[in-house]
């Protein structure tokens, strides 16, 4: 096969794993997993990279054959345990090695599925193939091969949007939310407000975020707790007043966003919501809080399924490079 | 009255007059001998290995029946079968393709009786392996099975079975995620296991023949 069709078809490979078993990847894992998804044909001086490694494909040509040793479970295992621990090793990011595994994968199966097959249980000579009928498998570089890259490559398109929101993150989206709007009348802690909404008052649970606790009484006051909480008050329970300077309402206006699917309450009765407010002074309400508290390393992240879990996490860890808030002051805190 | 259902309409020579000038009678298309059936000495399969000394009969690789029709040919053209003993042949005489078309209806014990007398204490030489349960079934007969394998034969593994087991994995996972309450996993199976079920007649479909 190409080396266009196995890079297509790693990054397919990724993207989907990355939907279906909930990481987050970022640009080196994406990388990584093309340089990985070409590795193997190192094995044959007449591919494009036996052509770049000249005489040590030869030597690996002369020792192994092509689609031996190099295409097989056992090369698997070495190279991601080797190369993908190194690569997670100098980006942090674990979704690395994982990604040197799918990408490696990838190749082994695409060659599985033309007529040649690979030695995938190699030392033993046993030549693995999928589907097990020739007229249904590839022929590389036949037309076969180009229909293979062009459905790789749909694939590839459909599953990159999925990847970015998580599997998680679809599902909660396609089962939409509702909608409130309220004025806050309480700051308990970071993560915990009360609304007045519909004239009632409810208590919130902001959904994603975890900011150190201040108010649990058989906890003490976590690091950072504090400030998240005043950071809290003051965006939150800011007092309104009109261009006359009378005070209108004692807390801010904001809108609740509740996930149909999942539990619209917590252990404690409290409602988990996204809280969005109005940055903007136009009527939007489209600023989300729980987000700015990872932003500004106030808060952590949860591990549950919700909506935007991937885009908390990538907050997340943009904060944890940049050393913002708790993740600066508190180095002892554990990362989830 | 001779009903000849061969498609040459009797311009093929009834029977064989011996010797490597066998006709071809493929069952394959467009001219290509047809896979493990092609009973043409033109296509056998080159074993590359000589048969042992006193061999009596060679036949092509291939599962019971497949086996049993072979060995049954090969024993007309010695003329040590009447095809008349068989039922399908109902009394007419036929050539080879119409004698093999006979032998594909016949069932497999009415084969097995017919060549038991012919091949007990016989040596069979066979250019491959025979699958299933063709070679207890041509042992059964009384007969020494031979079965030649080259050193350097490709051999293939099938990974067409790993669906199956994906689509199990697809069905536990649904209950496992009823139990962990957990919704998107439970979607996300149910959707693997609906695929997996919904293609199986082609994943069945895409598995290799067990005489290849």
């Amino acid at each position: 096969m190409k080396v266009a069709t196995h890079i297509v078809f790693g990054e397919c490979c990724l993207f989907a794993a990355s939907a279906v078993f909930d990481f987050h990847y970022e640009i080196p894992s994406v990388l990584a997993a093309a340089v990985c998804s070409v590795l193997p044909d190192a094995d044959y001086p007449k591919s494009w990279l036996g052509h770049q490694l000249g005489s040590v494909s030869e030597d690996l040509y002369g020792a192994f054959g092509h689609r031996s040793f190099l295409h097989s479970l056992l090369a698997l295992v070495l190279v991601t345990a080797a190369l993908g621990s190194l690569l997670w090793w100098i980006t942090g990011q674990p979704a690395t090695m994982i990604a040197v595994g799918v990408g490696y994968g990838s190749h082994l199966f695409a060659d599985m599925m033309t007529l040649g097959g690979v030695q995938l249980f190699w030392p033993s000579r046993l030549i693995a193939v999928f589907p097990g009928r020739d007229e249904y498998r590839v022929v590389s570089g036949g037309n076969s091969e180009r229909v293979f890259v062009a459905v790789a490559l749909i694939f590839a398109l459909l599953f990159y949007p999925v990847s970015r929101v998580g599997f998680d993150g679809l599902i909660y989206r396609m089962g939409g939310s509702d909608q409130l709007y309220g004025e806050v009348t309480r700051v308990t802690d970071g993560d915990t407000i009360e609304v007045e909404t519909q004239g009632r008052t409810t208590p919130v649970r902001l959904i994603g975020v975890d900011t150190p606790e201040t108010v649990a009484p058989d906890q003490p006051i976590g690091c950072f707790g504090p400030q998240a909480s005043d950071y809290t008050k003051q965006v939150l329970y800011e007092r309104q007043i009109n261009e006359e300077g009378e005070v209108v309402r004692e807390g801010r206006l904001v809108r609740l966003e509740i996930p149909r699917i999942g539990d619209s309450e917590d252990a404690y009765g409290r409602t988990l919501a996204y809280v969005y407010i109005d940055a903007n002074d136009d009527g939007s309400y489209e600023r989300l809080f729980n987000e700015d508290l990872i932003e500004l390393g106030l808060a952590r992240t949860t591990t549950f399924a919700h909506t935007y879990r991937r885009e908390f996490e990538r907050a997340r860890e943009e904060a944890e490079e940049r050393g913002a808030g708790l993740w600066s002051a508190c180095p002892e805190v554990d990362t989830p | 009255m001779d009903f000849d259902t061969s498609k040459s309409n009797g311009r093929d020579r009834r029977r064989p007059s011996g010797g490597n000038s066998f006709p071809d009678f493929s069952t394959g298309r467009a001219g290509r001998p047809g896979r493990g059936f092609d009973t043409s000495r033109r296509y056998r399969h080159q074993s590359g290995i000589d048969g042992g000394v006193g061999e009596d009969f060679r036949i092509p690789a291939g599962a019971r029946k497949a086996a049993l029709v072979h060995l049954a040919l090969e024993a007309w053209r010695a003329g040590l079968l009447d095809p008349k003993e068989l039922g399908e042949v109902r009394g007419r005489d036929v050539d080879e393709a119409g004698l093999q078309r006979a032998l594909y209806r016949s069932s497999m014990g009415e084969i097995e009786h017919v060549l038991g007398p012919i091949v007990r204490g016989k040596r069979i030489v066979v250019e491959g392996h025979l699958a299933g349960t063709g070679r207890t079934a041509i042992e059964r007969l009384g007969a020494e099975v031979e079965e030649l394998r080259l050193e350097d034969e490709r051999r293939y593994i099938d990974m067409t079975p790993v669906i199956f087991v994906v689509a199990a994995v697809a069905m536990a996972v649904r209950y496992v995620s009823l139990g962990l309450d957990d919704q998107s996993l439970y979607i996300l199976a149910g959707i693997a296991f609906a695929l997996m079920y919904g293609l199986r007649p082609f994943f069945f479909k895409m598995q290799r023949p067990r005489d290849e």
